[in-house]
């Protein structure tokens, strides 16, 4: 509005002071003009005329806000939101009011509400403040999912996000599996302006398979890490409840949050349980959940660029083959156990801080072919209960010794054994398109 | 239903059984008397093959609600695993008689009268089953299986038509039908159909063996091998023992027949013969054929650890039998070193013979008693019939190697027969 049109404005409210359309135009002129303190006045007139008009108390409380009265800003808000329905419009002002005061995560809440009730109210500018602010906060993002079980007064679930300290460095080997995901998320958070020119979207979905307690879980919380983005895992209870409870919602909403915070790397562990052979599964509800899942994957309503999903499971064969197809988990990588070097480096840093004297590693390494890295720190536990007999006795703590470990080894055997020779069974006779070529390579099984 | 309960039966879907037992676990702290609760955790036993920790929990679930037709089948269940197959029948009529309508009920009183060897009588409890769900993919398959047995193939196989007609997604009927082509000889159609059953279930047990016999029944002398091994699993337990004994006394009186009437040998000898390596390939047909398929492509992937290991030990023997038997037709009258082509000769017939015992030990399930029982069996025939071979001075041993190996088919045959009955 031109200056000329305000000033007409003005003369015009002078005139007729009880025209209460013509003061709201004036005032709202006077906001957009960011003649802050004549808009606090013509509110304020405005009120005297109708003082339930939520726009107008609105309209004030952005006026106050925008002048640092935030004390006032508030008690008007209050008054607002505890209305039934809120108009959206209040929510965003209060995200804006809370940022000022410096209670971000409240102020991320407030924002999502709005955005959740009128999706056209989105302020690119204001969530990027929100996020930026979050970033440097210290407290974790958080989702709330709701409606578990029927019993009341049970309490709802937070989801939290988190960032990651740990990055690539303190995964011991696994170099190709580390080189796969750079490629595929680092590289493209790293240098977007060559991906946008081929047109290839940032994000997209990994699945980790391999026998259990290899590092998937680590090596996901490490992706985080290396790239510094929000990071959330979503373990077996919480995908278990979503079976039971208001599953797709809670879905969603980890999902919306996701993309609100990124970049954001959401992680599901044994992902099977989330999305299995919708064959398998004879509960109907299940279809749902499966279906929800499929299509948070695509992003069909909203953009996932910029969030990354990685997932894990022991059992890839009992996944929903539609999890496979591009766009969706393409790249399917195969986490073996540890290696000889990285075995050593497992045990090194498991007896990193305990009694021991000069081990050899190596050479522990060397007979514990097949042994997963949680097998080593059973080994490693066994040996420091046999070790705790005798320093009970002694009464001084007595340092681990190869030995010691090479004796353990004896009491325990590979877990992983049993999950191969299932594994191979299904690379051997259902591996029609070859994705588990990968572990008859590992076997050296030749077809 | 509780919280834990609901997440236990999810699990149980997804078949993380290990989980589901802790989800159990939570929901009998919660409520000590839920009967449904002891129930699913009978069930999460036997799927996980853990069959004696099966039976409390089911008589505990029994005794809670003793009304629930559902506890008196899982009761059944854990008591047939059990090998308590009375108490198993008589926990399905009482449960038949609160639900009559329960076509489980018919399909575990199949597989018992199968596991009796009453195919009539698992026949009969199939189609029982059946007019109350004509879709049963379990009862078809259970159905087919019994024709199998009552040498009603053609039935059989129109059967596993309409089993995979209204489920074509069935593992289990893939690899009947497969079945139903080895008792054809159609082998062909058999592999192709076990590795669709193996495409599905990748550890599907029973398609996984029908895929090893198709393959080598491929090969005629072990089609003949199979075809008798077949015949014989038709017939009941005790007429099988008829059956050994009886052509046992025939083969005695065909060889005095042979010492009375020499005119007649050129009749009689080949039947002696025959019988000879017909029972020396009851014996050794399995594992030899086994150690024959670790050279085909696809069949070495369906051979287990264990009967890997047995067609190694095969392989060894049948190397060491080659190379003795090369000896001694090579070797001089006089011999070499002492070793007396005599003394040669009853090393061929000690290699020889001592692949029964070692082939027959391996025919008993991996870790059964009767595995050990048959091993030591082994080894102690091994050290009579090495000793004499090796130091002429303890010579007479010989025969007490003969007396064993004679008494072995006898005895084997009665150990492996009673394990054959045990899960």
């Amino acid at each position: 509005m031109e200056l000329n049109d305000l000033d007409f404005l003005l003369e015009a409210v002078k005139a007729s002071p009880d025209n209460l359309p013509l003061r709201k135009l004036l005032a709202s002129a006077l906001l957009k003009n960011r003649r802050f303190e004549e808009a606090e006045v013509e509110y304020k007139a405005a009120l005297r005329l109708a003082a339930e008009d939520l726009n107008l108390q609105m309209g004030l409380a952005t006026a106050f806000l925008e002048q640092g009265k935030t004390a006032m800003a508030m008690v008007i808000m209050e008054d607002i939101l505890s209305h039934d329905m809120p108009p959206p419009q209040a929510w965003i002002i209060q995200a804006r009011l809370l940022l000022t005061a410096g209670q971000v995560q409240q102020a991320q809440e407030a924002y999502d509400n709005a955005i959740t009730l009128d999706p056209n109210l989105a302020d690119a500018y204001l969530n990027n403040e929100i996020s930026q602010k979050l970033d440097q906060s210290p407290e974790p993002s958080k989702v709330r999912l709701g409606g578990f079980g029927e019993e009341e007064g049970e309490e709802e679930r937070v989801l939290e996000f988190e960032r990651p300290k740990v990055s690539f460095n303190d995964v011991g080997g696994m170099e190709k599996v580390k080189e796969e995901i750079r490629m595929k998320i680092i590289h493209p958070l790293e240098h977007p302006e060559i991906y946008k020119a081929y047109g290839k979207k940032i994000g997209g979905g990994i699945l980790l398979y391999g026998p259990p307690g290899c590092g998937k879980t680590h090596l996901a919380r490490a992706t985080a890490g290396q790239i510094k983005s929000n990071f959330m895992a979503v373990g077996i209870n919480e995908i278990l409840d979503m079976w039971l409870g208001q599953s797709e919602k809670n879905l969603h909403a980890i999902f919306q949050k996701a993309r609100q915070i990124k970049p954001c790397v959401l992680f599901f562990d044994e992902v099977d349980a989330l999305g299995a052979n919708r064959s398998d599964m004879r509960m109907s509800a299940g279809r749902h959940l499966i279906n929800q899942f499929l299509n948070e994957l695509d992003g069909i309503e909203q953009s996932n660029d910029g969030v990354l999903v990685l997932a894990a499971t022991n059992a890839p064969w009992h996944l929903d083959p539609a999890f496979r197809r591009p766009g969706r988990f393409d790249r399917i990588i195969f986490v073996p156990p540890p290696d000889e070097a990285g075995r050593a480096a497992i045990l090194e840093i498991h007896l990193r801080d305990k009694p021991v004297s000069t081990i050899d590693f190596a050479k522990i390494a060397q007979k514990t072919n097949g042994f997963s890295g949680a097998d080593l720190e059973a080994v490693i536990d066994i040996a420091i209960e046999n070790k705790l007999e005798e320093s009970m006795r002694k009464g001084i703590p007595i340092p681990l010794e190869t030995n010691d470990l090479l004796k353990a080894l004896n009491q325990h055997r590979a877990t992983t054994t049993e999950w191969f020779s299932t594994a191979k069974n299904y690379a051997l006779f259902s591996n029609e398109s070859g994705q588990y070529d990968e572990i008859l390579k590992y076997l050296n099984v030749k077809k | 239903m509780s919280h834990h309960l609901e997440r236990a039966q999810l699990l149980m879907e997804q078949r993380r059984i290990a989980d589901a037992e802790k989800e159990l676990a939570l929901a009998l702290q919660e409520s000590p008397d839920n009967g449904a609760a002891f129930r699913l955790l009978a069930l999460c036993k036997v799927i996980s093959r853990n069959y004696p920790a099966a039976l409390a929990p089911a008589q505990q679930a029994l005794a809670l609600e003793p009304e629930d037709p559902g506890n008196h089948y899982i009761l059944a269940v854990a008591n047939f695993y059990n090998n308590q197959n009375q108490q198993a029948k008589e926990l399905i009529r009482s449960g038949l008689n609160l639900n009559p309508y329960m076509p489980s009920m018919f399909e575990l009183a199949g597989e018992i009268a199968m596991h009796e060897d009453q195919w009539e009588e698992a026949l009969y409890q199939a189609e029982k089953g059946l007019e109350i769900d004509p879709e049963d993919t379990e009862l078809v398959n259970l159905r087919a299986r019994a024709l199998l047995k009552l040498n009603r193939t053609a039935e059989a196989e129109a059967t596993m038509d309409y089993a995979l007609y209204t489920d074509p997604h069935n593992s289990m009927s893939h690899a009947n039908q497969g079945w139903v082509a080895v008792h054809q000889n159609n082998f062909e159609p058999a592999i192709a159909a076990f590795k669709e059953a193996l495409r599905l279930n990748p550890q599907n047990g029973h398609a996984r063996a029908g895929l090893k016999e198709a393959i080598k029944a491929k090969n005629p002398v072990y089609r003949w091998i199979l075809n008798y091994f077949l015949w014989m699993s038709k017939l009941q337990s005790d007429k099988q023992w008829w059956f050994i004994i009886g052509l046992y006394f025939v083969y005695r009186i065909v060889l005095s027949l042979n010492k009375n009437f020499p005119a007649l040998s050129f009749l009689l000898t080949p039947l002696i013969v025959m019988y000879v390596l017909f029972a020396y390939s009851t014996w050794i047909g399995q594992p030899v054929s086994n150690f024959f398929l670790r050279f085909h492509p696809l069949g070495k992937h369906a051979l287990s650890s264990d009967e890997n290991r047995a067609a190694n030990w095969v392989g060894i023997q049948l190397l060491a039998l080659l190379g003795v038997a090369t000896l001694y037709w090579l070797a001089p009258e006089e011999g070499w070193f002492g070793w007396t082509k005599d003394r040669l000769f009853f090393a061929v017939l000690v290699v020889g013979t001592m692949l029964i015992p070692v082939s027959g030990s391996f025919l008993a399930p991996e870790g059964s008693q009767a595995r050990k029982q048959l091993a030591w069996y082994a080894i102690i025939l091994g050290f009579f019939g090495l000793v004499p071979v090796l130091f002429p001075i303890a010579f007479m041993l010989i025969f007490v190697y003969g007396i064993g190996i004679f008494l072995y088919a006898f005895v084997a045959n009665y150990i492996l027969h009673r394990a054959a009955r045990r899960f």
